[in-house]
């Protein structure tokens, strides 16, 4: 970056502060469109008019569609994994664990369309599973640590297998809730802030076998826990 | 709630009362050489051709039990879910102890045993919106009752938290059971070895999660 800057005139990086505004323009329509549609569906021409680009700005950033989408996925994966990698700085379990509910909830709910589409992916191309797979086998074994030397652990700290499972359980209850949108679990499930605490529970409960402690929670006092 | 979506799904034909007892055979050895087909393969890639060779009879043999190849797949598709909701709410219904172990192995014997139909049932789910509503449709009644039977173990339960509760419940199950046999990944592989650790362990994973909460 700098090296581009001492060797060329302003100019150049002006453009390229200009070019990395236009894609993520570009980024943005991307995700917002998906909301509403397929990405099978979408055409390159639909993705420039919603960034309100022209066609050629398009295939000056990105060779194909697919192009973009994949740097989407990867730059909103990395983000996603990065604020659960954060969640293991808390020191008790329970903290942990709402923080990591949070995190899940909010990245489904800001772009339902972009994680169905990756769930599309994922089914067809074995490179999308092992992103996942990979971060999410990492995340799970540094969890399973903090658990045993949480102050809040102990009880039955669970094998990374099955701790590996409970993601995958936390990861398709949010789906049906916020993409499915399965009507009478969506009723079931209440607001967001009732999901990130009862999904926290029920994770916690599974994990180490003991439900936190009811002073720590909202809902729980108001009838409306789990 | 099962029987009206078989029905729904498989309408009626009329040229089944003339094939008779014989034509009846053959169609079920369609449908059993297509579940086969789906242990192996993904349901987008087998072809009909595959379904003939393994079922020793003609393309044209084939148009005549089925319109289609979507037809095939939504009949064997309503009849899996017929079973599986079918086992779900007998476990749900029963009324002696054991309601975890009843309900996880009504699931653990989908997976385990048409494991190609599983298989393909969960990817149709994910990825097309009229089978996650199939489902839904098929499975909501027992959902419901497991509620109220959630909610009488837990007085401390509100009714809409039941229901979540049972969602909650019946999700960690699938999502267990898609790990060992749909992904097959590397904490499935350990997990499949054997059937009954899976058992104990599903039903271990539902007595934590539906446990009351401690008191202060």
């Amino acid at each position: 970056m700098s090296d581009a800057g001492a060797s060329s005139p302003a100019p150049v990086g002006r453009r390229q502060q200009r070019g990395e505004r236009t894609r993520l323009k570009i980024k943005q329509a991307l995700i917002g469109l998906l909301n509403e549609q397929d990405y099978f569906d979408l055409t390159i021409t639909d993705i420039c008019q919603a960034a309100d680009i022209a066609t050629g700005g398009f295939y000056f950033h990105y060779p194909k569609k697919a192009d973009l989408l994949d740097e989407v996925i990867r730059e909103h994966s990395a983000d996603f994994w990065a604020a659960l990698d954060a969640t293991l700085h808390y020191q008790d379990s329970y903290s942990a664990l709402f923080h990591a509910s949070t995190a899940l909830v909010r990245a489904y709910r800001d772009a339902p369309g972009l994680v169905r589409c990756f769930n599309q992916l994922a089914m067809a191309d074995r490179a999308y599973v092992d992103l996942w797979e990979t971060a999410a086998a990492n995340w799970v074994s540094q969890l399973v640590r903090k658990l045993a030397t949480s102050p809040d652990g102990g009880g039955e700290a669970l094998s990374e297998t099955s701790a590996y499972s409970l993601l995958s359980f936390v990861d398709l209850l949010l789906f049906k809730i916020y993409i499915e949108r399965d009507p009478a679990l969506v009723a079931s499930a209440g607001g967001v802030d009732e999901v990130i605490e009862n999904v926290a529970v029920l994770w916690r409960r599974a994990l180490i076998g003991r439900s936190p402690d009811p002073a720590r929670l909202a809902y729980a006092t108001q009838g409306k826990g789990v | 709630m099962k029987q009206t979506n078989g029905a729904d799904l498989a309408p009626d034909r009329p040229e089944r009362a003339r094939q008779g007892a014989k034509g009846e055979r053959t169609r079920q050895r369609i449908k059993e050489a297509f579940a086969d087909l789906l242990g192996g393969k993904s349901f987008t890639s087998v072809t009909i051709a595959d379904i003939c060779r393994t079922s020793d009879i003609t393309v044209g043999g084939f148009y005549f039990h089925f319109p289609s190849q979507e037809a095939l797949l939504d009949e064997v598709m309503a009849e899996y879910l017929g079973g599986l909701v079918g086992d779900f709410e007998a476990a749900v219904d029963r009324t002696s102890a054991g309601l975890a172990e009843a309900v996880c192995g009504a699931f653990l014997k989908a997976y385990s045993e048409r494991v190609g139909l599983a298989r393909t049932f969960q990817q149709l789910t994910r990825m097309r919106a009229d089978y996650a509503i199939r489902w839904r449709l098929a499975s909501e009644g027992a959902m419901a009752r497991l509620a109220m039977r959630l909610e009488r173990a837990r007085p401390d339960l509100a009714p809409e938290r039941a229901l979540f509760l049972a969602y909650a419940l019946v999700t960690m199950i699938v999502s267990k059971l898609d790990l060992v046999y749909v992904y097959r990944d590397r904490s499935g592989a350990q997990a499949a070895a054997s059937r009954a650790a899976l058992a104990g362990e599903l039903a271990g994973l539902w007595t934590r999660m539906a446990a009351s909460p401690e008191p202060a």
